[in-house]
């Protein structure tokens, strides 16, 4: 058993610390201080400040200095889980806003991290809050961690961390109610643009706000217990204390229970209610904080780019719908109209009583707008003056919905195409986002491709033979009970039997068996930085045995390498187009392979299903060779890194199921284990243990796949 | 030549399938079948096609003939083919020949899971010529007055390679339908397993909120068929939660995110 480290003393801390700690220490700044701290703390908590103390002064030793002296507070309550993430969060922020912001956070202390019993963090459910809130239905709403609970109703701001009486399960049900609260105000109309202006009739407009949302939150409560029972029934622990209301709320309250009670009541009791000024009641923990000026700018903004967006698309689709030689859309007496089917779901609309065709996907614009507006505003309906339904400049180039696809351009030989990208801030596409250029890879001579076949001579036979075997093409199975066809030569032997007196066989017929090999395949390779040494090499090396194995099977294939720098430079390398037989020259394309930059993974993942769905094949399969997680180098916060960038390559994939295409990831990083799963679905991956046992699993994992 | 098969009549549908119209199908395809134009019914999953033509046999007093396409399926399994019984080939109808010539209903379920060179044998079917070519035997097999062709497909979840050909779809009178409106719906839970009214509508609530996820990482809804399997397991005495939980959420997807969002949803209604 080895026995326990015993405590450092002062002068040995002393020592350890001005040797890490050197570059941050002065003649008035020693580290005396720290060691005399530390001294007094036991050995476990010594033994963890010296790890990551170094960790910590190789990425600034002012940093390290600063948590040298903060640590000691937080420690007795932090596990090492809860430290780890903590000090990671510091270090990112250092990584991304420098150091004053990393001492920011510092200062705050490890509030997130602190990890007690049922202590639910948002990180950990933002992914099936986000499912949630989409399947309530209404505006999609986005998901963000938020000082102060509310909604701008575009995006939920949600605590980081709840806990509920040290019950993982209820916390979990607090996130839900809580969500489903703000989801509720912005669904049932607590915000509408002339809110500002009821306020601003009394002299506190922000006193105004408060009791106003306060009645709201009864009335959406109300509203939600009975179409959500089950939330409602977790709600009514806290609203069972409805008692306690200040003796002026409880009539308002009740009124606003009635399944009629619109917000117009909110705002007709609200009047009372300030006159009388009496105590707000106390907020339930579900309730959010009493904010709305952000849901009101975010609305404002919305109106106006739906308005704009709303006459281009009808003004589109009329201009589609007149004989050409008319002059486009006039302020004549055009006559819209429009049905919104009592569920909300869907828009029937009308120009001279004539259907109107809108694209589906303009639809959750229009109930957008509705939820905002109540109803579409006659001026919606009728062009804009001689200009029709123009489009304002002031919409923003990227948000405007362009077909990123139909913007394809040739130049130099290479293809260049935009492609939109899934930001899960914002719950929706950035569109036409990335640039992408597909180009051919430069071809090089390299020994390692070169003598593959000979380093695994071996392993090749065997390859070889199993794939020979998967070989299709049409079979006429013989003598069979059932077929489609009399097989005459067994139905002549079995009349002679019969003549012979011998017992008929009752096979007589052949069937044609279908062992057709219909797949197109596309193996999408990680030319990312971190492939540098032999991890490019076992790509290289598995390529090429792969490359074989596919062309003695006959499966139709691609090769494509991928890198990016930012979202304006994706490079897309050709190494085997699916037109391209397999030749000594894609052995010198391999052989290029080399590694460069970063990894967005979501452009190529949708570049590659938009090649591989060009293939007229009953199986189509896109295989990625990869070595980590989806990440890129970009300018905007946070960039495509983190969740931003599993989302959008979650995202790209679903997009390729959609159409067809079945996704497999072979990857050698060994923390993938961790995000697979939630990118391909469990059993669409492998993670190599060994990177260079690929070469010899590559070709089975293939077989494997498509048999 | 003599012929095998059983007896259409026992194609026949005796008793009255249960089925709730949602608008004037059923006059629909009254008014196509009378015509003698096929019918083409597009739909999601689960939403009542195969019900409703069952429903329209019995009310139009015909056999049905119905047929599950599939990938591997070949114009002989459709058309016919030759067997041997006691030292002579005896010709044997394949499902649509029986059809047209006893003058029964034939539903081909799915019908963009055949392959496109077994389909093409519907066309001169489907078309004002009304006729069947049969190679093996030789002859033009025109159909029975009371022939009537329905096929049906999923639109939603098919790939881009197994669309209808035009040369198909122009041949046919569509109709599409979709899930019923939560009053409706509800009311066949009830009508179809016996479930009170008030958790029949919960369900149907709790498939209305599934139904939003279509194209949010799940491909379809939870559709009225499986409501009505989840029903009949709360009447068995499972809890709703665990009914929608083996009937519904597991059936629609594997990705456990998705999988713990419908059960936050699940419980939200329940």
């Amino acid at each position: 058993m080895t026995p326990e480290p015993l405590a450092l003393s002062v002068e040995d801390l002393e020592e350890r610390l001005e040797e890490i700690l050197e570059a941050a220490l002065s003649s008035r700044r020693t580290v005396t201080g720290l060691a005399q701290e530390w001294a007094s703390r036991p050995v476990g908590q010594q033994q963890t400040l010296l790890h990551w103390l170094p960790i910590l002064a190789r990425i600034n030793p002012e940093l390290a200095f600063q948590c040298a002296r903060q640590l000691p507070l937080f420690l007795d309550r932090l596990n090492d889980e809860s430290l780890k993430s903590w000090l990671g969060a510091i270090m990112t922020r250092y990584d991304q806003e420098g150091l004053q912001k990393a001492l920011e956070l510092l200062k705050q202390g490890p509030q997130r991290h602190d990890r007690m019993e049922g202590t639910l963090f948002l990180s950990d459910l933002v992914g099936e809050l986000t499912v949630f809130v989409t399947g309530l239905g209404g505006r999609r709403l986005a998901i963000e961690e938020g000082a102060e609970p509310h909604t701008n109703t575009e995006t939920l701001f949600l605590p980081v961390s709840v806990c509920l009486e040290n019950r993982t399960g209820e916390s979990r049900r607090l996130y839900h109610c809580l969500a489903a609260h703000l989801w509720g105000l912005g669904r049932f109309g607590t915000f509408f643009p002339g809110l500002m202006q009821c306020l601003e009739l009394y002299p506190d407009p922000d006193q105004a706000a408060r009791i106003y949302l306060a009645l709201e939150s009864h009335r959406v409560d109300a509203i939600l217990t009975r179409t959500f029972p089950g939330l409602g029934r977790f709600m009514a622990q806290w609203h069972a204390d409805r008692d306690r209301l200040p003796d002026s709320w409880r009539a308002p309250v009740s009124a606003l229970m009635a399944p009629d009670a619109q917000r117009e009541l909110s705002l007709d009791h609200l009047a009372g209610l300030y006159g009388a000024s009496c105590p707000l009641p106390s907020p339930l923990p579900f309730h959010g904080a009493a904010l709305y000026r952000p849901a009101l700018q975010e609305m404002q903004r919305r109106v106006e780019q739906e308005r704009l967006l709303f006459r281009k698309t009808v003004g589109e689709a009329i201009r589609g719908s007149q004989p050409v030689a008319m002059p486009g859309v006039r302020a004549r007496e055009l006559e819209l109209e429009y049905d919104l089917l009592p569920d909300g779901s869907t828009f029937e609309m009308r120009l001279d009583g004539q259907p109107l065709l809108l694209p589906e996907s303009f639809h959750p614009v229009m109930r957008s707008i509705v939820q905002d507006l109540g109803c579409i505003p006659p001026e919606y309906l009728s062009a804009a003056g001689s200009g029709g339904y123009a489009l304002m400049e002031s919409m923003r180039q990227e948000e405007q919905p362009t077909e990123a696809v139909a913007r394809a351009e040739e130049a130099d030989g290479r293809v260049i195409r935009y492609y939109d990208e899934w930001d899960c801030h914002r719950n929706d596409y950035r569109k036409a986002w990335c640039v992408l250029r597909e180009q051919p890879i430069s071809p090089t001579d390299d020994p390692v491709v070169a003598s593959v076949l000979e380093k695994y001579h071996g392993l090749w036979q065997g390859i070889r033979r199993s794939f020979e075997l998967l070989r299709g093409g049409d079979l006429w199975l013989r003598r069979q009970e059932r077929g489609d066809e009399v097989d005459m030569d067994a139905l002549v032997c079995s009349l002679v039997d019969r003549r012979t007196g011998v017992e008929m066989d009752s096979r007589l017929f052949r069937y044609r068996l279908h062992k057709e090999r219909d797949v197109a395949t596309l193996i999408l390779v990680d030319m990312s930085g971190s492939t540098k040494g032999w991890v490019n090499d076992a790509i290289r090396e598995s390529l090429v045995l792969l490359c074989k194995a596919l062309q003695v099977l006959g499966d139709r294939f691609a090769v494509y390498g991928f890198s990016s720098m930012t979202r304006k430079h994706c490079d897309s390398f050709v190494i085997k187009s699916f037109e391209q037989p397999y030749h000594p020259e894609v052995e010198r394309n391999i052989a290029g392979i080399c590694p460069k930059d970063y990894t967005r993974m979501g452009v190529f993942l949708r570049h590659a299903a938009y090649r591989l769905n060009q293939q007229e094949a009953r199986i189509r399969l896109l295989i990625t060779l990869s070595d980590g997680k989806p990440e890129d180098y970009d300018s905007f916060q946070d960039g495509y890194r983190g969740r931003y960038g599993m989302e959008d390559t979650r995202q790209a994939l679903i997009e390729a199921r959609r159409t067809g295409i079945h996704p497999f990831c072979i990857t050698i990083d060994t923390e993938a284990r961790d995000y697979l799963p939630h990118l391909y679905g469990p059993a669409r991956f492998v993670v190599m243990d060994d990177v260079r046992t690929l070469p010899l699993k590559i070709a089975d994992i293939y077989r494997r796949l498509t048999t | 030549m003599s012929s095998l098969g059983m007896p259409v009549e026992n194609n026949l549908i005796a008793d009255r399938p249960y089925y709730e119209a949602m608008g004037a199908e059923i006059e629909l395809f009254v008014s196509a079948y009378q015509n003698h134009l096929p019918l083409l019914i597009k739909g999601p999953t689960g939403c009542g096609k195969t019900r409703f033509v069952e429903y329209m046999a019995w009310r139009l007093k015909r056999p049905l003939i119905t047929v599950s396409c599939h990938e591997d399926m070949t114009t002989s399994d459709l058309v016919g083919r030759y067997l041997v019984v006691g030292g002579e080939t005896v010709w044997q109808d394949g499902p649509l020949t029986r059809a047209v010539r006893h003058g029964c209903i034939c539903y081909l379920d799915e019908i963009v899971e055949a392959r496109k060179d077994t389909i093409v044998v519907i066309h001169p079917l489907a078309d004002d010529r009304r006729i069947l070519p049969i190679e093996k035997l030789g002859i033009l097999l025109r159909a029975a007055p009371e022939f009537g062709l329905v096929i049906s497909y999923n639109p939603s979840y098919q790939s881009v390679l197994k669309d209808l050909k035009q040369s198909t779809r122009q041949r046919f009178v569509a109709m599409e339908f979709d899930y019923p409106s939560l009053e409706q719906e509800a009311l066949i839970i009830r009508n179809e397993t016996g479930l009170d009214g008030e958790m029949a509508h919960l369900l149907v609530r709790f498939a209305q909120l599934t139904r939003n996820l279509k194209g949010n990482g799940l491909e379809e809804g939870a559709s009225t068929r499986l409501l009505v399997h989840a029903a009949k397991l709360m009447l068995s005495g499972r809890s709703p939660a665990d009914a929608c939980l083996a009937a519904i959420i597991r059936v629609l997807t594997d990705d456990p995110d998705m999988n713990a969002a419908m059960r936050s949803l699940s419980e939200s209604i329940f």
